[in-house]
């Protein structure tokens, strides 16, 4: 392909107070493309997801991201807003006192450049809370604010909905839903998503990839992909389990245990 | 009275009451002047630069106000005329107990310290009015360098060490009662750790005020040299008379880069003890200071441990545990400086009033400019166990930078009922329930005290809730 | 007292004469104003050494020189208190304006009048309502640690704001009283208000200036009288312009089973120490404070509040918000109080200290004194900088890092000002203080 990928990463070595978590992650995603990446808790998926967004507590140590071409890690965490990269938060924080609506107001303006007309974002703002099954009154109560954890999960797409980005990285989006609540999700990722937006899903169950279906599966083990494949390697994890892949690659499994204990 | 076993009380039943006739070495007239210090300061023979430090703070003591806060109707009734500033117990300090004289030694036997000392001490020092009469120390440790001595005899061995830290924690100008302190401090012990050494068995020492309308004022300095670890405990005892005694202790530490000194204190002084106490700390690069503050006896008590953390890194924690029964007011509290980034810490304090007992916190969290990255924790517990007593909680945070977290809470109440009623249904009557309550609230303090200690504190808990209910 | 006391300076005696003249005070406001003005002479002026002076600094002031104006004819609103008003004018139910002491503006719907409640100037009630006026200030109490600042207001007051709500009146409009700062350089502002049982209310205080040339200086009261079973909502909203050195005292008096929610709003003044106190003498009496001070430059705020309570089964609740940008020093301070014998009487005290600059300076001392068992009494404070997981997630959405924490500090205070029900109060009073977040750089 020789169109210029929408995120590139390089050999990415990433330290949390010191500590190496990501040791040489190597992934790229094309416009279009729905990419899963799977691994247990405490393998670095996480830590993947925030070092793209950039937050200040992840370093990296080596390598390089380039998104549509551009040096990511140069960015400011809002200037990659900008750029089109968008992450649904694993926990969303709250911000006591700061309303969803004056919130995302404030966000399109920054995103856009431009305020948006009352009416139209009123609109717009109904629409995605209609599309996530959520009440219309969420939209003047403070963000995330006494939200259960289902209801979090949902404003985050209902703000992707609001803010299109060009790459949506799902921090286990699935996660805290109950079965109609990753059906609702889904179906919403992908109509927002649709055929330019690249999707980056993060997940460790295959619960939510019956309905957001990959084109490319990638399996994190203490902070690297140690293997890739297609939407099958999704079924085989769930049928086998994670030990027979650990195995045929030679990673000790009593290894890994410990590794997971202290990541 | 039946010969007691333990080292603590809290109060009702105090069992250290009783008090030993006993024909003192000297005993200096009463009152305080410059002869008195002079005096002080020749019969120890001291270099110079003591005698004048302590001629200094005199001045300042005389000088200097009383506190305008606290308890000051107590603090009115000191009459500073009327206390013997110096006694002068024995001839010289014994190094095994069968050099102490008689009496004293029947002393420190009814009140557990040799056999302390044999079962889980690594050091021991023993005062007696001013001076202290025995000492010893492990062998081991002495070949490791650890000095343990009472602080007369460190200024006359030591003298280069002693006179770079003695008075630069607590300066004689801090308040009144350091500068008291200052002009005629007498006893006391003295510590040095060198580098790397980790003395992990508790260091103690017991203080025993015996004469009527006397003052202790013991010095303690303990300097942990870089990287090193002691656990220093003090506790004290001492007789009821119908006239009050004054004790008015200074205390430094210095905990060196990566040092760490644990400082516990079980004081149980009779109600008549005036407990006016300075006690402060200065913690250097990555060093952790801990104070663990028991405060069960005395009349009045006034004291606010303190650390200041001067070196990036560095760690204060205090646990500061009072009991106030009928006529005792504990106004105690913590003091946390800091003058360095990343420096953190934390205050937890616990508190009882019973019987028209009064207890009051009161601390001071500083965030100086500069100390970036500082976070800070307070937390004050009081319950009051009825409707005569009383419940202070008198905090300040000053903070003078903006990336610090500083968090305070506190609580007042009462048992809590719906305890009360959990553990009544399962057939403890009110007064075994509110007693077991009471111990879980304390667990954080009894938890850090050595076994023997703990035990003992639960028990006299015990004691002294009997009949407190119903 | 007064008769032990030798004046000085007659003319002083004149000049307090004079106002009561001016005013045609009756001869007990006269006294009122007199036995307030020896008050004054007698009290010591405050010191650091006074615990409760300890971090306002005074020493430049010299009380004795600072004399009111008097109020003058025919004077009218200047544009920027006119164009205030007029923001809010359809949904209040009253208006009271004062420029530098002198009554500019008055306005009662004829519905209230109709029902009785009076909402008016100092002097007008006094020469129509004196009975009840009188009888709430022959309840007034002199807090000894303010008693220089109090007295002085009630002995130089000029202008002033009685509000008295007959029995059973549930006033659903808010009202709002302005003193204004112009040309004078010493204000006097003075509040009255008397719930009588059941009533029911809502008033805002305005302290409004704009930034003034040299140094002013201003002392107020305002006194609360909340009656069995009545409900107060009482805003104090002080922007003085720079320059002002304001000191106020508010004390509220609650009786069975009242309700009373104080919110302060602290914007402006150079300098300014203000002292809120509830007093719960009633069983079933409810005080919610709460306040809000945002200051940047070198503001200097002092704000002490007392949640005292004399009897049980009394609740009092507090949550005062800081948030502080460059060289603003604030000092909070506050007293929960239990007498012996307040059985089952619940306090909570929570202070909230946002810091936005290394050069800030924030200062809490939340205390409690507690004499009776049967009791929950709680307290929090917290110092802290912006969160960065705030940011981060503002940000991540495409927000500049200053709209970021523009928005953070909004919403700090938020909560707060949302307790104001009135919505036209809330929004003016929130259109302000988001006025002065967003002139700040950060």
């Amino acid at each position: 392909m020789s169109q210029v990928p929408l995120l590139e990463i390089r050999d990415l070595h990433v330290a949390v107070d010191g500590k190496e978590i990501l040791k040489g992650v190597s992934l790229t995603v094309h416009k279009g493309e729905i990419h899963a990446l799977m691994g247990r808790n405490g393998s670095g998926k996480s830590t993947l997801a925030a070092t793209l967004m950039g937050h200040p507590r992840y370093e990296v140590t080596r390598g390089e991201v380039l998104f549509e071409g551009q040096n990511l890690l140069e960015m400011e965490v809002d200037e990659r807003a900008r750029a089109g990269i968008f992450l649904a938060f694993q926990y969303p924080v709250a911000i006591p006192g700061v309303s969803v609506a004056n919130f995302l107001r404030s966000a399109l303006k920054s995103l856009r450049g431009e305020e948006l007309g009352a009416r139209e974002f009123r609109n717009a703002l109904k629409e995605e809370f209609k599309a996530l099954h959520m009440p219309e009154s969420f939209g003047s109560r403070y963000v995330n604010e006494g939200f259960s954890g289902g209801e979090k999960k949902r404003l985050e797409i209902v703000q992707m909905g609001m803010i299109q980005p060009k790459l949506a990285i799902l921090d286990e989006t699935d996660s805290g839903l109950d079965i109609d609540g990753v059906r609702i999700v889904s179906e919403n990722v992908n109509r927002i998503a649709g055929k330019d937006t690249g999707v980056l899903l993060i997940t460790h169950y295959q619960r939510i990839l019956r309905y957001i279906r990959p084109h490319f599966v990638h399996v994190m083990v203490n902070g690297r992909i140690i293997r890739s494949g297609d939407e099958s390697l999704a079924h085989e994890l769930e049928q086998r389990g994670y030990d027979w892949l650990l195995r045929e690659v030679g990673i000790p499994q009593e290894a890994e245990k410990t590794l997971q204990e202290v990541g | 009275m039946a010969a007691p076993q333990s080292l603590l009380d809290v109060g009702t039943e105090y069992q250290y009451g009783f008090r030993d006739e006993i024909e003192y070495v000297y005993k200096a007239e009463k009152g305080l002047n410059r002869r008195v210090v002079e005096m002080i300061s020749y019969f120890k023979n001291e270099p110079d630069w003591m005698r004048e430090f302590r001629l200094r703070a005199l001045e300042i003591f005389l000088k200097k106000p009383m506190p305008t806060w606290g308890n000051t109707q107590l603090l009115s009734e000191i009459d500073f005329d009327d206390i013997y500033y110096y006694i002068k117990p024995a001839e010289k300090q014994g190094r095994t107990w069968d050099e102490v004289p008689e009496t004293i030694k029947n002393t420190f036997e009814k009140l557990g310290i040799p056999e302390a000392e044999r079962k889980f001490l690594a050091g021991v020092s023993a005062q007696y009015e001013s001076e202290v009469v025995y000492h010893s120390i492990r062998e081991d440790l002495e070949r490791q360098g650890v000095i343990f001595m009472d602080m007369d005899s460190g200024l006359r061995e030591h003298p280069d060490l002693v006179r770079r830290w003695f008075g630069k924690v607590v300066p004689p100008a801090d308040n009144k009662f350091a500068a008291l302190n200052s002009a005629v401090w007498s006893g006391g012990s003295f510590i040095y750790v060198p580098p790397g050494v980790h003395v992990e068995i508790p260091l103690q020492a017991y203080f025993r005020i015996n004469a009527e309308n006397m003052g202790q004022f013991e010095r303690t300095l303990i300097i942990a040299d870089e990287g090193s670890r002691v656990h220093y405990i003090e506790g004290c005892t001492a007789p009821i008379y119908s006239t009050d005694s004054l004790h008015s202790a200074v205390v430094e530490l210095v905990a060196l880069k990566g040092a760490h000194i644990r400082y516990t204190t079980v004081q149980n002084w009779s109600k008549n003890v005036y407990n006016l106490v300075t006690k402060r700390a200065v913690a250097y690069e990555d060093a952790t200071v801990e104070w663990v503050d028991g405060n069960l006896g005395s009349k009045l008590t006034m004291k606010y441990p303190s650390v200041y953390m001067v070196g990036k890194g560095a760690r204060g924690d205090i646990l500061s545990v009072a009991f106030a029964g009928p006529g005792q007011h504990q106004d105690a509290g913590a003091k946390m400086i800091h003058a360095a980034p990343y420096t953190t810490s934390t205050v937890v304090s616990k508190s009882i009033s019973r019987g028209g007992g009064r207890t009051t916190y009161r601390g001071l969290v500083q965030v100086d400019e500069g100390a970036v990255g500082v976070k800070c924790n307070v937390r004050c517990d009081a319950l009051l166990l009825d409707e005569l007593s009383r419940s202070d909680t008198y905090p300040t945070m000053n903070v003078k930078e903006d990336d610090v977290r500083i968090e305070h809470e506190a609580t007042v109440s009462k048992v809590g009922e719906e305890q009360l009623f959990y553990l009544m249904s399962r057939g403890l009557s009110e007064q075994e329930a509110t007693t077991m309550i009471i111990n879980g609230f304390f667990e954080p303090f009894a938890k850090e005290l050595p076994l023997e200690y703990a035990v003992e504190l639960n028990r006299l808990i015990a004691l002294e809730m009997e009949g407190s209910v119903g | 007292m007064s008769n032990t006391l030798t004046v000085h300076n007659p003319a002083e005696l004149e000049l307090i004469q004079s106002i009561s003249r001016h005013l045609a005070e009756p001869e007990w406001a006269h006294i009122y104003r007199k036995e307030a003005w020896y008050r004054f002479l007698q009290a010591p002026t405050p010191s650091r050494t006074h615990e409760h002076w300890r971090r306002t600094d005074i020493s430049h002031l010299n009380l004795q020189n600072i004399i009111p104006a008097l109020p003058v004819e025919h004077r009218a609103a200047p544009e920027w208190l006119e164009s205030l008003m007029a923001g809010g004018a359809k949904r209040v139910g009253g208006t009271l304006a004062f420029v530098d002491g002198t009554l500019v503006h008055e306005h009662l719907t004829e519905s209230l009048r109709k029902r009785g409640v009076i909402f008016t100037s100092w002097s007008q009630a006094i020469q129509q309502h004196p009975d009840p006026v009188r009888r709430a200030i022959e309840g007034v109490d002199y807090d000894p640690a303010d008693e220089k600042f109090t007295a002085m207001a009630r002995a130089y007051a000029t202008g002033g704001a009685v509000l008295i709500v007959p029995r059973g009146v549930e006033v659903t409009l808010p009202l709002q009283a302005f003193f204004a700062a112009e040309a004078t350089n010493a204000v006097f502002p003075h509040t009255l208000v008397v719930l009588e049982e059941d009533s029911r209310v809502t008033l805002l205080d305005g302290m409004l200036s704009p930034d003034l040339p040299g140094r002013a200086f201003g002392s107020g009261v305002a006194d609360l009288v909340l009656g069995s079973g009545s409900e107060l909502t009482y805003v104090l909203f002080q922007q003085w312009g720079q320059g002002m050195e304001y000191f106020h005292h508010q004390r509220a008096v609650l009786g069975r089973d009242s309700h009373l929610t104080t919110i302060t709003v602290a914007l402006g003044a150079s300098l300014s120490k203000v002292t809120i106190e509830s007093v719960l003498c009633s069983p079933g009496a409810v005080s919610d404070m709460l306040g809000v001070v945002f200051g940047d430059s070198k503001q200097h705020f002092d704000h002490h509040t007392v949640q005292m309570h004399t009897v049980g089964n009394t609740t009092s609740d507090l949550l005062f918000k800081v948030a502080l940008d460059e060289q603003a020093y604030s000092a909070y301070s506050g007293l929960i109080r239990i007498e012996p014998g307040a059985q089952k009487a619940n306090a909570y005290q929570r202070n909230e200290n946002l810091v936005l600059s290394s050069t800030a300076h924030a200062e809490t001392l939340p205390n409690l004194e507690i004499e009776a068992n049967d009791v929950r009494c709680t307290h929090g404070a917290t110092v802290a900088p912006v969160d960065v997981e705030q940011m981060f997630y503002l940000m991540s959405r495409g927000l500049a890092p200053r709209d970021a924490k523009r928005l953070i500090v909004e919403g700090f205070l938020q909560p707060v000002l949302d307790r104001i029900s009135a919505k036209s109060l809330r929004e003016m009073v929130s259109a302000k203080v988001d006025e002065k977040i967003a002139r700040r750089r950060f």
